[in-house]
C-alpha cells in the first residue's frame, strides 16, 4: 500500500550529509555557507533563531510592563509636608508624567516587536519555510534566492526596529495612530520614522515569503499530490500567503504616507494640515486586521497537524478545514472597521459589526472539526499534543470573547480596556504562540535531529498554560471593571488583580525559559531523533532527521493522503507501535 | 524520471486542475492585433481629452447644467476600457492561463473593498470630531506646525518666506489656521499690495482671465448628497450649523 | 554548495543564451519554471496595484471631502503634457509588447530596437514630467503639504491636493525609473549573450508585464489628475 519511493535512512550507496553538516572549510566557511544559502531549511532555521531572539526581547518588555503595573503610582505627602512619588519602577525623567513616557516606550516596544518581528513572520517564515517544500515533496521553494532576499530584508527591518528602540524608542503604541505619531509624539523626531521604516521594510519580507509560498504550492507539489492531498498546514499557509500578498502592500503605502506626513506634513492624515486621522485608521486596519489572520491561520494549521498526528486518526472534515482557511482569508478583508467602532459613524459601525460575526463561522467549523478528530482518537499526551490542547482551549476563549467586542453596544463599554488586551492575547499568544511553540516541539526532531526531554517539555507546557491563564484571565475582570489599556497607573481597587496578573506573567516567562533550556539541552546532549518519532504520515516524516540538503533522494510519488491513519502504517515505524484500526464494517479497505 | 501510473492519469495533477488553462505561456500575439490595440488606445486618449474639453466648454461657455458625475463617469469609463485593453492584449491575460486573471481579479476585489468600505464611513467625521477633542477644519488648524523657509518665483517676482531668529538664521514661521490663509497674509505683508491687487494677482495665478471665468468647481450644479452628506458642511458655508446639528441629534 | 542549480551557462558555449539556458533543477521542466515565474510575477503585480490603491483611496476620499480644492489644483495642470505623456507611455507599451513578440520569433535585431524605443520613451516621460511639471510647479511654491508656499491657493485644502498629486505621480515616476532599469538590464543581457529567444524569455516577459502595469496605472492617473474637475 505505501509505496512512497524514498530510500530509507540506512540506505547504503551514496551517502549525503544532513543539511546541518558544517562546511569542511571551518567555522568561517560554515558561516559564509549559511549566510549565502538558498536552502529553505537553513533559511527557516535562521528565521527560527532570529524570531526566538526577538520573542525574548518582546517577552522581557512584557515582563517590564507587568512589573511596572505591580503597584499604581501614588503621590504621598507625609506629615512633614514632603511629597514622594512611589510605585514607578521605570524612571526616565524628572516628573511622574515623564516617567510615564518610559512606560509608553516599553509597551510600544513589546507590541511592535511581538507583532512585526515575532508573530507575523513567526510561523510562516520558520516552520513554513522549513516544512512547506518537505510536505509537498519538493526540493525547495519556487524562488530560493528570493527567499534568501526576504530573510535579509527581515534582518534589515529588525535592525531598524532595534535602532529605534536603542534611540529611546517610539511611544505611540504599535498602531502609530495619527496625529500623535505625525506631530505630537513626545519623543525625538527620528524614532517614529525609524520604527515606521522598520515596519515598512518588514512588510516586503512578508510579501516575498507569501508570494514564494503561493507559487510553490501551485507549481511544486510532488506527483500524485492534488490540492486535496496536501496537508492542512499547507492549506493554512496558502490562505496566509494570500492575505500577505493582498494586504501587506497597503500597509506599505500607509506607512510611507505616514513617514511623509511626519517629515513633510502632507496633510493626508494630520488634522493640523487638514488631513483626516480616521483615514489613517482605515488604511492601517485594512492591513492590520487581515494580518491578525496571518498570525492565527498558521497556528490553526499547526494545531491541525498536531491533533491529527498525536490522535493517530484521520482528520475530521478535511475539506471543511481547508475551505474554512480560505473562508477566513476572504472574511478577513471585510471586518477591519471593528477596530474603530469608537471613531466611525453608526452606519459603518453597524455594517462592520455584522460582517465581523461572519468570522465566527469558519473559525467554529475548524474548532468543531478538531474536537471531532479528538473524539475516540488514541491521544498521546506528549508535549506537542498538550500544546495543541492548550491552543484549542485558549483560542476558543479568545474567539468567544471576541463576540462581545464585535457587538456595538457591549464594545462601547469594553473598548480600549483590559478586556480587549486579554482578548487579543488569548488569540495571539494563546492561539498563535502556543501553537507555534507546540509546532516547534513537534518538528524539533526533524529540524535538528535531536529529541528534547519529554518530561521537561510537559512541565514547561503546564507552567505556560497555567501562567498564561493567571495572567490574562484576570485581565478580563480588570477590563470589565473599567481598567483602560496602556496606562502606567490605576486606582487602588485594581491592585490585587494586577498583582495576580503580574505573578502569572512571571510564571509564564519561567515556563518559556524552561522550554528554552530544554531545547538548548537537546542540542547539546539530546538523544538522536528517529526519522519519524510521532508516527506522522506527511512526507517530511519519510526522510531522515535532519533531512539531507536535497530533501528527497528521488522525487517522491504520493500514494496516500496526509491523514490515512486507518490504511497506512507510518514510515520508519514499527507497525506494532502504530497498529491499524480494525477494518470497518464495510470492509472495503482491508489491506 | 519515475514511472507514470497510467497514461491518462496525470500524477502532477490528479484532479485535472491544469485543464482550466492549457500551457498557454507561449502564445504569440500577432502584429496586427498589437497595432489595432495601440491605435485604439491613442484614439481613446484623444477622445477622453476631447470629451473633457467639450464638457468644460458646455458648462462654461454655454451655461449647461451638467451634473458633475458626467465628467467623472466619462473619463473613468474610457480609462477602464483602455486599462482593460492593455491588460487583455498587451499583458495577454486573454490568451493566458486564467489563473493570472484570477490573481488580478482578487487584487481588484481587495481594492474595491478598500475603497468601498472606507468611503462608506466618510460622512461621519463631523460628529465624531465634535464628540472628541476638536473638529476637523478645512485647510487645517496649524497646531504645532512650522512652515519651513522657502523661496518662490511667482508672477515674475521672487518671494522669500522666512523668519529670522535672533542669530539671523532662517527659520520657519509658526501659524494657526490654514496654511493657505497664512501664506496670503505673508504675501500681502511682504509685497505691500492692496487686497484688490491681491485678488487680481490671485486670478492671474489661477489662470482666470476675465470676470466670467471662475475656478472650476466640482459641484457646479448639484448639491452633493449620498455617501458624503457631511460635505455640505465644507461645501456650503450657509449650512454651517450642520456639525452642531449632528451632535445635537445624538 | 548550493543544491539548486540556477546557472545559465550550461550547454555549448557557441550557442545563443536562450538556447544554452537550462532550467533550475528544483522545477520539473522549463515550462513549469516559466509558469512559476509568471505566476510569481503576477502576484507581485497585484501587490503593486494594491500599493497604489492607497494613493487612489486617498485621492477618492479627499476628492469627496474637498472637491473644490481638487478642482482648483487640477486647473493648474496642463492637459497637453499629461496627454503627451500618456501617448509616450502607450507607445512604449506597444514597443515592449513587440519586443516580446520578436523574442518569441527569434528576431534579435528588432527585439533590441523595440527595447531601445521603450527605454527612450521611459526617459522621455520622466523628462517631460520633470521639466514641464515638477520643476516649474516647485519653483512657484506649488509643493506638497507644509512645503506649499504659493500665496494664491484656490482653496484652503489645496496643499493636500498637491500632496496627493506629488505622492501619486512621484511613486509612479519611481516605478517608471525602476521599469526602465529592468528594461536596460534586459537590453544589456540581450546584447551580451542573446539571452532571449523562443524557448526562454522569462525575464523579458516579466519586465514587459511590469512596464505594462506602469502604463495601466498612468492610464488611470491621467484622467483622475488632469481631466476630472
Amino acid at each position: 500500500m505505501t509505496t512512497i519511493t524514498t530510500p530509507d535512512t540506512g540506505h547504503g550507496g551514496h551517502h549525503e550529509g544532513s543539511y546541518l553538516t558544517p562546511n569542511k572549510g571551518g567555522v568561517f566557511a560554515t558561516i559564509i555557507q549559511w549566510a549565502t544559502t538558498i536552502d529553505h531549511k537553513k533559511i527557516g532555521m535562521m528565521y527560527l533563531f532570529a524570531v526566538l531572539g526577538m520573542f525574548m526581547l518582546g517577552g522581557v518588555a512584557a515582563l517590564m510592563v507587568r512589573a511596572e503595573l505591580w503597584e499604581p503610582t501614588r503621590t504621598i505627602v507625609d506629615s512633614a509636608g514632603e511629597v514622594a512619588v512611589t510605585g514607578q519602577l521605570f524612571k526616565g525623567g524628572e516628573t511622574a508624567a515623564e516617567n510615564y513616557l518610559t512606560y509608553n516606550r516599553i509597551f510600544t516596544m513589546h507590541g511592535a516587536v511581538m507583532v512585526f518581528l515575532v508573530i507575523v513572520p513567526g510561523a510562516p517564515a520558520t516552520l513554513g519555510n522549513f516544512l512547506l517544500p518537505l510536505m509537498l515533496g519538493a526540493k525547495d521553494v519556487a524562488f530560493p534566492r528570493l527567499n534568501l532576499l526576504s530573510w535579509y530584508i527581515y534582518l534589515l527591518g529588525a535592525a531598524f526596529a532595534v535602532l529605534a528602540l536603542l534611540n529611546t524608542g517610539a511611544d505611540t503604541g504599535w498602531t502609530f495612530y495619527t496625529p500623535y505619531s505625525s506631530s505630537h509624539a513626545g519623543n525625538t523626531y527620528g524614532n517614529i520614522v525609524m520604527m515606521t521604516t522598520a515596519a515598512f521594510i518588514l512588510g516586503f519580507s512578508s510579501i516575498l515569503t507569501g508570494l514564494n509560498f503561493i507559487v510553490t504550492i501551485h507549481k511544486l507539489r510532488c506527483p500524485g499530490m492534488g490540492w486535496f492531498d496536501m496537508p492542512l498546514f499547507v492549506w493554512a499557509m496558502y490562505a496566509t500567503s494570500i492575505i500577505q500578498v493582498l494586504a501587506t502592500p497597503v500597509i506599505g503605502i500607509t506607512l510611507l504616507l505616514l513617514i511623509f506626513e511626519r517629515v513633510f506634513h502632507v496633510g493626508i492624515f494630520d488634522p493640523a494640515m487638514g488631513g483626516d486621522p480616521v483615514l489613517f485608521q482605515h488604511f492601517f486596519w485594512f492591513y492590520s486586521h487581515p494580518v491578525v489572520y496571518v498570525m492565527i491561520l498558521p497556528g490553526m494549521g499547526i494545531a491541525t497537524e498536531l491533533i491529527a498526528v498525536h490522535c493517530r486518526k484521520p482528520i475530521f472534515g478535511y475539506r471543511a478545514i481547508a475551505f474554512a482557511s480560505l473562508g477566513i482569508a476572504a472574511v478577513s478583508f471585510l471586518v477591519w472597521g471593528h477596530h474603530m467602532f469608537a471613531s466611525m459613524g453608526e452606519l459603518a459601525s453597524a455594517v462592520f459589526s455584522a460582517l465581523t460575526f461572519f468570522v465566527a463561522i469558519p473559525t467554529a467549523v475548524k474548532v468543531f472539526n478538531w474536537i471531532a478528530t479528538l473524539y475516540k482518537g488514541s491521544i498521546a499526551l506528549n508535549t506537542p499534543m498538550l500544546y495543541a490542547l492548550s491552543f484549542l482551549f485558549l483560542f476558543s476563549i479568545g474567539g468567544l470573547t471576541g463576540l462581545p467586542l464585535a457587538t456595538l453596544a457591549t464594545d462601547l463599554h469594553l473598548h480600549d480596556s483590559y478586556f480587549v488586551v486579554a482578548h487579543f492575547h488569548y488569540v495571539m499568544m494563546g492561539g498563535t504562540i502556543i501553537a507555534f511553540v507546540g509546532g516547534v516541539h513537534h518538528w524539533w526532531p526533524k529540524m535538528t535531529g535531536k529529541m528534547y526531554t519529554e518530561w521537561v517539555g510537559i512541565v514547561g507546557c503546564l507552567l505556560v498554560f497555567v501562567g498564561f491563564n493567571v495572567t490574562f484571565f484576570t485581565q478580563f475582570f480588570l477590563g470589565i471593571q473599567g481598567m483602560p489599556r496602556r496606562y502606567a497607573s490605576y486606582v487602588d481597587e485594581f491592585q490585587l488583580l494586577h498583582q495576580i496578573s503580574t505573578v502569572g506573567a512571571f510564571a509564564l516567562g519561567l515556563g518559556f525559559f524552561i522550554q528554552l533550556g530544554n531545547f538548548i539541552h537537546s542540542l547539546i546532549a539530546g538523544r538522536k531523533a528517529p526519522p519519524n518519532p510521532w508516527g506522522g504520515l506527511t512526507l517530511e516524516w519519510y526522510i531522515e532527521s535532519p533531512p539531507t540538503e536535497h530533501n528527497f533522494h528521488k522525487e517522491p510519488i504520493l500514494t496516500h493522503g496526509p491523514y490515512d491513519y486507518e490504511d497506512v502504517y507510518p514510515p520508519h515505524c514499527d507497525p506494532a507501535d502504530f497498529p491499524l484500526p480494525d477494518p470497518k464494517p464495510g470492509g472495503a479497505k482491508a489491506h | 524520471m519515475q514511472a507514470q501510473p497510467a497514461q491518462t492519469f496525470d500524477p502532477n495533477d490528479p484532479h485535472g486542475f491544469a485543464d482550466l488553462g492549457e500551457h498557454h505561456g507561449h502564445h504569440i500575439t500577432s502584429t496586427r492585433m498589437l497595432v489595432v490595440v495601440i491605435l485604439t488606445l491613442v484614439v481613446l486618449t484623444a477622445l477622453t481629452v476631447v470629451t473633457s474639453s467639450i464638457e468644460t466648454y458646455l458648462v462654461k461657455e454655454m451655461g449647461w447644467m451638467l451634473p458633475e458625475w458626467v465628467n467623472i463617469a466619462v473619463a473613468m469609463s474610457i480609462a477602464l476600457v483602455k486599462g482593460a485593453l492593455v491588460l487583455l492584449i498587451f499583458m495577454a491575460l486573454r490568451y493566458e492561463n486564467p489563473l493570472y486573471s484570477i490573481v488580478f481579479l482578487f487584487c481588484m476585489f481587495a481594492f474595491a473593498l478598500f475603497l468601498g468600505l472606507t468611503g462608506m464611513d466618510l460622512d461621519n467625521r463631523g460628529h465624531v470630531y465634535d464628540w472628541k477633542v476638536a473638529s476637523q477644519e478645512t485647510g487645517g488648524t496649524g497646531v504645532n506646525m512650522t512652515h519651513p523657509p522657502s523661496t518662490i518665483h511667482v508672477l515674475g517676482e521672487t518671494i522669500e518666506f522666512h523668519d529670522l531668529n535672533s542669530s539671523g538664521e532662517k527659520v520657519g514661521f509658526g501659524f494657526t489656521g490654514s496654511l493657505a490663509e497664512e501664506l496670503k497674509k505673508r504675501y500681502i505683508a511682504q509685497t505691500g499690495i492692496t487686497e484688490a491687487e491681491y485678488q487680481r494677482r490671485w486670478a492671474e495665478a489661477n489662470h482666470i482671465h476675465d470676470h466670467h471665468d471662475t475656478l472650476p468647481s466640482a459641484d457646479r450644479s448639484l448639491v452633493r448628497t449620498g455617501l458624503s452628506g457631511a460635505l455640505d458642511a465644507t461645501a456650503h458655508d450657509d449650512h454651517d450649523d450642520h456639525a452642531s446639528h449632528d451632535t445635537g441629534g445624538h | 554548495m548550493s543544491t539548486i542549480d540556477t546557472s545559465t551557462k550550461a550547454g555549448a558555449p557557441g550557442e545563443p543564451g536562450w538556447k544554452r539556458y537550462k532550467f533550475a533543477n528544483h522545477f520539473r521542466n522549463a515550462e513549469d519554471e516559466f509558469d512559476a515565474c509568471k505566476l510569481g510575477f503576477w502576484l507581485f503585480l497585484a501587490t503593486e496595484v494594491l500599493l497604489f490603491s492607497g494613493l487612489f483611496c486617498a485621492y477618492a476620499m479627499f476628492r469627496m471631502k474637498y472637491p473644490e480644492a481638487f478642482a482648483a489644483g487640477s486647473h493648474h495642470l496642463d492637459v497637453k503634457y499629461g496627454g503627451i505623456n500618456t501617448l509616450v507611455l502607450l507607445l512604449s507599451s506597444f514597443t515592449v509588447a513587440m519586443s516580446i513578440r520578436c523574442a518569441q520569433l527569434n528576431n534579435q535585431k528588432w527585439l533590441r530596437i523595440n527595447l531601445i524605443i521603450t527605454i527612450l520613451c521611459a526617459f522621455l516621460f520622466f523628462f517631460i514630467k520633470l521639466a514641464f511639471e515638477y520643476i516649474p510647479k516647485w519653483s512657484q511654491g506649488i509643493r506638497p503639504g507644509i512645503l506649499y508656499s504659493n500665496p494664491f491657493a484656490g482653496h484652503p485644502q489645496e496643499p493636500t491636493w498637491w500632496s496627493v498629486y506629488y505622492g501619486a505621480t512621484g511613486i509612479h515616476a519611481l516605478h517608471v525609473l525602476i521599469g526602465a532599469a529592468l528594461l536596460i538590464w534586459c537590453l544589456v543581457r540581450s546584447f551580451r549573450s542573446n539571452q532571449y529567444g523562443p524557448t526562454h524569455y522569462t525575464m523579458l516577459e516579466n519586465a514587459g508585464l511590469y512596464w505594462h502595469l506602469v502604463d495601466v496605472i498612468w492610464i488611470f492617473l491621467f484622467p483622475l489628475l488632469y481631466l476630472i474637475h
